[in-house]
């Protein structure tokens, strides 16, 4: 049981890197990139493909993972770029939703192109730090997870940093509060919606770089993992980082747990709880229900 | 300083401008008066580039008709929006640090200096400077709004009824600092519901009605002028 909860705590911080992504799209320009998880499955195979390279060529582990990150993250944020040139802005008038359907489009030319590339088969993506399992307790880790952990806490408190205190945080937050407003302090929100796409997709490559060893590799990996962090900004609420945090969480906690009575209820087990938390906090559980006075 | 000749603006089919003359000489206070829909809002973000409008408009001889609002701010004009629309968000002092966006990496020592002059303007936005901004009172946001254009240091500010909405005395401040901004150099551009107490304060005045200037002139000549008084300015 308790093996479950650490499990799925490891798997949920996953998800919920990955749906940081949405909500920084989100607030800034009120679309998401409804292709995450193909952006995801791009960064694993790309992240599996140059690590693979810089570590048969001799380069330390450690370097090389971090290096194959940084890559990944580069690539990444380019093609975050150019998803909103293409499939973002010129589909944003006030009451549009054609970017729901261009981001999908986009995902399912990512996830063809990605076919041919590395083919049909599931590719093994054996963890850099290999299958070694750290005992404390009870509980067994391999060091793959601690190393997910480490990330995780890494990413988030760059994010919440970059987020709060940092002056290009602070102008996102502005333009996501009003973005009129924003461009007459001259911040250009159009940059700055390039700036929150870029930073999603990078998210999405570095989450794939992480859930590559646990799940392995493939070209349609991508569909469930990015809808389940959906799942997981819904549960928390898609406007408060802290809550798409405890979503994630909460959801992979929930997954483990449920797998262990019968694996098939994995996935429905996901997607019961949105419909709870739907049910009864419409806002997600730590979503903004007032907003100031005028 | 600041000309604007024959601009036009649409919504759609209606038409909000109509062949709008306007100039503004440096260190001037106009006042832009007029009915509700005559245009006044239209024309302050024709000219700050919130909306697009036909035209020329000039400033400092450059022509700025075609530029988004965050190119023609770095131009050194500020814009005060109607409803101040603060970042209610973030804090008082994130909002004054926003207002400097532009400058605080060329400059973060200026700036610092300028949060400070700031700071001594209105000592009730330092009291309240680490308080979120949504919480404030609304004529607490009238200067927290008026601060964070300021903060650019601008030499052209555009105040969109700075007094909507402000009990009688919040009123008197803000006008009190309106001319106390032409002392310190500014030019300024200000669009009024209290039409007496804009004139009283402006250099010259023009009166906007369906889109169109419908007088123009010294500040004095409008207060004064019987057919203005009658239509505009009276009871």
């Amino acid at each position: 049981m308790l093996q479950a909860v650490v499990s799925g705590l490891i798997l949920g911080s996953i998800y919920a890197i990955i749906a940081q992504g949405y909500y920084i799209t989100y607030i800034t320009t009120r679309t998401m990139n409804f292709g995450q998880g193909d952006f995801l499955m791009l960064g694993a195979l790309l992240g599996l493909t140059s690590y693979g390279a810089m570590a048969t060529s001799g380069m330390p582990t450690v370097l090389s993972i971090l290096a194959a990150l940084l890559i990944v993250a580069a690539v990444m944020s380019l093609l975050g770029w150019g998803l909103e040139r293409v499939a973002i802005r010129p589909l944003q008038h006030a009451h549009s939703i054609g970017w729901i359907l261009s981001t999908v489009a986009v995902s399912i030319m990512i996830r063809n192109i990605a076919m041919l590339i590395w083919g049909r088969n599931v590719i093994p993506f054996p963890s850099p730090f290999g299958s070694e399992v750290v005992r404390i307790g009870d509980v067994g880790i391999t060091r793959h997870e601690l190393f997910i952990a480490v990330c995780a806490i890494v990413i988030m408190a760059c994010l919440f940093f970059f987020l709060n205190k940092s002056l290009l945080g602070k102008a996102l937050a502005a333009v996501a509060f009003n973005a009129d407003a924003a461009s007459l302090m001259g911040i250009n929100p159009r940059r700055m919606a390039v700036l929150a796409f870029a930073l999603s997709c990078a998210l999405a490559g570095i989450g794939g770089i992480l859930v590559g060893p646990i799940t392995n590799t493939a070209f349609f990996m991508g569909a469930t993992l990015g809808l389940k962090a959906f799942a997981a900004a819904i549960i928390g609420g898609l406007e408060n980082p802290l809550g798409i945090l405890l979503g994630g969480l909460l959801l992979g906690v929930i997954e483990q747990v449920f797998s262990l009575y019968n694996s098939a209820y994995k996935d429905a087990s996901a997607f019961v709880l949105i419909l709870i938390v739907l049910i009864f906090m419409p806002q997600g559980l730590l979503g903004k229900k007032v907003k100031e006075k005028f | 300083m600041l000309s604007a000749r024959n601009l036009s603006v649409r919504y759609g089919m209606a038409q909000a401008l109509r062949g709008v003359d306007l100039h503004v000489e440096k260190r001037e206070i106009v006042a832009l008066i007029g009915r509700n829909g005559a245009g006044k809002t239209t024309l302050l973000k024709a000219i700050t580039g919130l909306v697009k409008s036909q035209g020329d408009i000039r400033y400092n001889g450059q022509s700025i008709g075609n530029l988004p609002p965050d190119a023609i701010m770095k131009l050194g004009i500020s814009h005060v929006p109607q409803g101040r629309q603060i970042f209610g968000d973030q804090t008082v002092e994130d909002n004054l640090i926003l207002g400097a966006y532009t400058k605080i990496k060329a400059q973060p020592k200026q700036v610092k200096a300028w949060l400070e002059r700031e700071y001594e303007r209105f000592p009730r936005l330092k009291e309240r400077r680490h308080q979120q901004a949504g919480t404030l009172s609304g004529g607490e946001q009238q200067m927290l709004a008026l601060s964070r254009a300021l903060m650019s240091n601008p030499d052209f500010l555009v105040l969109d009824e700075p007094s909507m909405g402000l009990s009688p005395l919040y009123v008197k401040l803000i006008l009190d600092t309106i001319k106390q901004l032409r002392e310190e150099g500014k030019t300024i551009l200000l669009v009024e519901q209290l039409a007496i107490a804009a004139l009283s304060i402006a250099d010259r005045g023009y009166v906007l009605s369906s889109g169109q200037v419908e007088f123009s002139g010294p500040a004095h000549d409008l207060l004064h002028d019987e057919k203005v008084v009658q239509t505009y300015l009276g009871a």
